[in-house]
């Protein structure tokens, strides 16, 4: 298990980007149909890892991975290059997966499931670490929907504050407070549960 | 935790820059924030030691991401594959290149009125039922125009918003120009029989 990658918040960084995911769209405003496609095979991984990280489910993060670049599709006129074709997408995305959730009516617990803890003797580092992971999904399991989303968003996919508040739909200084409610709860109930 | 102290009367009070400290640690601020944090940060060793629990925890979040699913090459070539498909079905109004020539705008724009006539005239059952506003309790200032248990009476409006209504049932506005584009030649014959038959 490895750290989640966070970008840096010097959005100059992913300027080559952005541009190049506005060329495509300009392309496919053109009528380019490849042009969408090629912004399928950009952010298709990305998205899906978001998408599965709220849904927990490999299908149907598959299923809403399509819903999305299918609802970009027929509304990418509404996108005007304020914010950046990715957290457009996201933010698309999000939408439909917490719809999803809500419709399924599942909130599946981020907590490691019991088969998938190590069921032979793998040493007690690995069985710390396993449970130190599960009390750390279980602690942001207890936050509110939107710091849970603003902390998922921030550490687990790396957006800038900028692009969280534009995944989000609100402002940047929401965000960080956002931010800072959640950090500050995670710690509170780690702490009470013995978590230093 | 907050801390209200006069210890640090050149980097601003503690409480000050609280709700900032988990961003700064996450290297989240920039510009005059970030300055301003810094140096409450360096003169401060209880908010300090605060950054410092939380880019521990801030670690450990990161440690614990839950994994996603490895996928293999050909499930990625399967869903762009898949979703190119779709998008070649579901083309995007705007997109439509335009087969007619412009004799039949006319002709449209009549097909047109004729439609919205009927949107307008014809009752409209959405495939949902429309959700009903809860009855609610009459406030203080109400009670003499009506009792509280006794639900609010619905009226009908006249000159509803279509356009409202369409965003309300989900349902994809259609450019009556764009619907009259994607008709048969036979299709087109017929309606120029029913408009000539109607005028």
């Amino acid at each position: 298990m490895h750290a989640v990658a966070r970008q840096p918040d010097d959005t100059a960084e992913n300027a080559p980007a952005r541009a190049e995911d506005l060329r495509l769209v300009e392309q496919f405003r053109a009528g380019d149909r490849r042009a969408f496609g090629e912004l399928v095979r950009r952010w298709q991984r990305p998205l899906y890892g978001l998408l599965w990280r709220i849904v927990r489910n490999e299908a149907d993060a598959r299923d809403l991975v399509q819903a999305t670049f299918l609802r970009a599709w027929t509304g990418a006129e509404g996108w005007r290059g304020e914010s950046s074709f990715r957290t457009w997408v996201y933010r698309i995305g999000v939408n439909l997966a917490l719809n999803h959730k809500r419709d399924r009516g599942r909130w599946l617990s981020a907590a490691v499931a019991p088969d998938e803890l190590p069921t032979e003797a793998t040493g007690l580092r690995r069985l710390v670490e396993a449970e130190t992971s599960q009390r750390m999904g279980q602690a942001v399991e207890t936050l509110p929907a939107r710091q849970k989303l603003v902390v998922e968003l921030r550490v687990y996919e790396g957006l800038s504050f900028r692009e969280v508040a534009e995944v989000v739909g609100s402002s940047e200084d929401a965000a960080k407070a956002n931010f800072h409610h959640a950090i500050k709860r995670l710690r509170d109930v780690l702490t009470e549960g013995g978590e230093a | 935790m907050t801390r209200v102290t006069e210890l640090h009367p050149d980097t601003g009070r503690c409480e000050d820059v609280a709700e900032l400290l988990a961003v700064w640690a996450d290297e989240g601020l920039d510009g005059e924030q970030d300055r301003r944090v810094t140096a409450h940060v360096r003169a401060c060793p209880a908010c300090a030691a605060q950054v410092e629990a939380d880019r521990k925890l801030l670690n450990g979040l990161r440690e614990a991401a839950p994994v996603v699913p490895e996928q293999d090459e050909r499930f990625w070539d399967d869903l762009a594959t898949s979703l190119e498909a779709q998008a070649a079905v579901v083309v995007p109004m705007a997109r439509r290149p335009s087969r007619r020539a412009p004799v039949f705008a006319g002709l449209a724009v009549a097909a047109a009125a004729v439609l919205a006539l009927f949107a307008l005239r014809a009752p409209i059952e959405p495939s949902m039922p429309r959700p009903q506003p809860a009855a609610q309790p009459v406030m203080v200032a109400d009670a003499g125009a009506t009792r509280a248990e006794d639900p609010p009476v619905q009226v009908a409006q006249p000159t509803e918003d279509p356009t409202e209504l369409i965003e309300e049932l989900g349902v994809e506005e259609i450019d009556p120009l764009e619907a009259i584009d994607e008709l048969g030649d036979d299709e087109l014959e017929a309606l120029s029989r029913v408009l000539g038959e109607g005028a």
